[in-house]
């Protein structure tokens, strides 16, 4: 008995299993782009509203999968940085004429030359959990261990993505995304995670869209 | 016995995590900060960090916040040394005020607040880390321009399975980038500073 135990606990340790998630993506393409190799690309996360908080490695999940297509991708701590303090959440443009502003600073446009910085990705939103239910309990004894029980959770995701072509001081391409996933805990002595990728298809679906726009393809929706 | 010794052992171990877990988070926060990209004032500044400013580490109180410190001192000094330092023509730092100010301003600050909230606490899932500063700006005279007061505020999104001394060191993080920005929009609006500038003959803004 022990010993079926023991490989229980091993192979549960060994597995997470995946829960589905559903992603919908919706795209405004104000214009079309040739996008130059000497352009970089941006992505940058929104901070400003007072409930949220685009998460960091959402935004870096995106400008990672948009890089590896071969896209000239500038990360938002190297530009942060750069042009700091004009992009921290207190006075980051919220309008492309706010950014024209920004820009008009010489010391901002002589970096943003030098990083032959075109095109700036806004990701606005954030993941959350809308919903949970269920109720494990742990219980550790002389020669004994597990939980019992089960934990239900969904998670849903929303984001607005802007597109600036802050060269042409104008805004290309609005995409929103939404993703939704429901994850499971059941436990029989070991707890076996279910877990639905909620965020990270989000973070698939933003960049197959955007890297879709710079490649001049025709709107796709991922699956 | 081997046997007895063996499952002794992983007990004290599993009471030690426990244990361990009782103790409450200890925030440690990048002292890493940008140097601001700034059109510089022609004049040289100085900076009093003493060192109860530059180590300070704020403890909790309160056991029932799961928090046990933050150690914020590093972080506050570097990123108000960089802001001058982009902002100043030159700028020289001292541990305490020296005698004789050889520089033209000189600028001392000193934290007066330091407070944070929760996920549990509020009812959106973010922590919020809010600090309250002082900085007494003084000629090269030793008189005051001014005693200017500046606020520092971040957040930080609570994930899934995320640790609390990282999302806390992440919200501290943004809170000390704003207070920087806050110095940098601010100080040139202060009625003190501003009338210093004017009569030094400088532009309003960096």
């Amino acid at each position: 008995m022990n010993q079926i135990i023991k490989n229980l606990i091993v192979s549960a340790g060994g597995v997470v299993l995946v829960a589905c998630s559903t992603v919908r993506v919706e795209e405004n393409r104000m214009e079309t782009v040739v996008l130059d190799k000497t352009d970089a690309i941006a992505v940058l996360g929104r901070r400003h509203g007072s409930s949220y908080n685009t998460e960091y490695d959402l935004v870096s999940c995106v400008a990672s999968n948009i890089g590896h297509d071969g896209l000239q991708v500038i990360s938002e701590t190297e530009l942060s940085d750069e042009l700091y303090p004009w992009l921290e959440p207190r006075i980051a443009p919220i309008r492309i004429e706010a950014m024209l502003y920004m820009m008009n600073r010489p010391t901002v446009r002589e970096r943003l030359n030098a990083m032959n910085l075109r095109y700036v990705v806004w990701v606005d939103g954030s993941t959350q959990t809308t919903d949970q239910s269920g109720s494990m309990s742990c219980a550790i004894a002389p020669g004994f261990a597990g939980c019992y029980g089960m934990g239900i959770w969904t998670n849903e995701s929303g984001y607005e993505v802007s597109i600036w072509d802050i060269e042409q001081n104008r805004e290309i391409d609005q995409i929103s995304v939404s993703a939704e996933g429901t994850s499971y805990l059941p436990a029989i002595v070991v707890p076996i995670p279910i877990i639905a990728r909620v965020q990270s298809s989000a973070c698939n679906g933003i960049a197959m869209q955007v890297k879709s726009y710079f490649k001049g393809e025709t709107g796709e929706t991922p699956n | 016995m081997n046997n007895i010794v063996n499952k002794y052992q992983i007990y004290i171990l599993l009471l030690s995590a426990l244990l361990a877990g009782c103790g409450g988070t200890r925030v440690v926060v990048t002292d890493e900060y940008p140097i601001p990209s700034l059109k510089k004032y022609p004049y040289s500044a100085g900076l009093v960090i003493p060192p109860e400013f530059s180590t300070y580490i704020y403890q909790e109180a309160r056991t029932d916040r799961g928090m046990k410190s933050v150690d914020l001192g590093a972080a506050q000094a570097r990123i108000i040394g960089n802001v001058l330092r982009g902002m100043f023509a030159t700028l020289e730092q001292y541990e305490s005020r020296p005698e004789s100010i050889s520089v033209d301003v000189m600028f001392e600050p000193r934290l007066e607040a330091f407070q944070y909230a929760l996920p549990a606490e509020t009812s959106v899932e973010v922590l919020e880390v809010w600090a309250k500063y002082a900085i007494r700006i003084s000629d090269r005279g030793g008189r005051e321009i001014a005693d200017w007061g500046v606020t520092a505020y971040g957040k930080s999104g609570e994930g899934f399975m995320s640790n609390m001394g990282s999302i806390f060191a992440e919200a501290v993080r943004v809170a000390v980038r704003d207070l920087g920005a806050n110095i940098i929009l601010g100080l040139p609006r202060d009625i003190g500073f501003k009338s210093w500038l004017d009569d030094q003959g400088a532009e309003l803004t960096p």
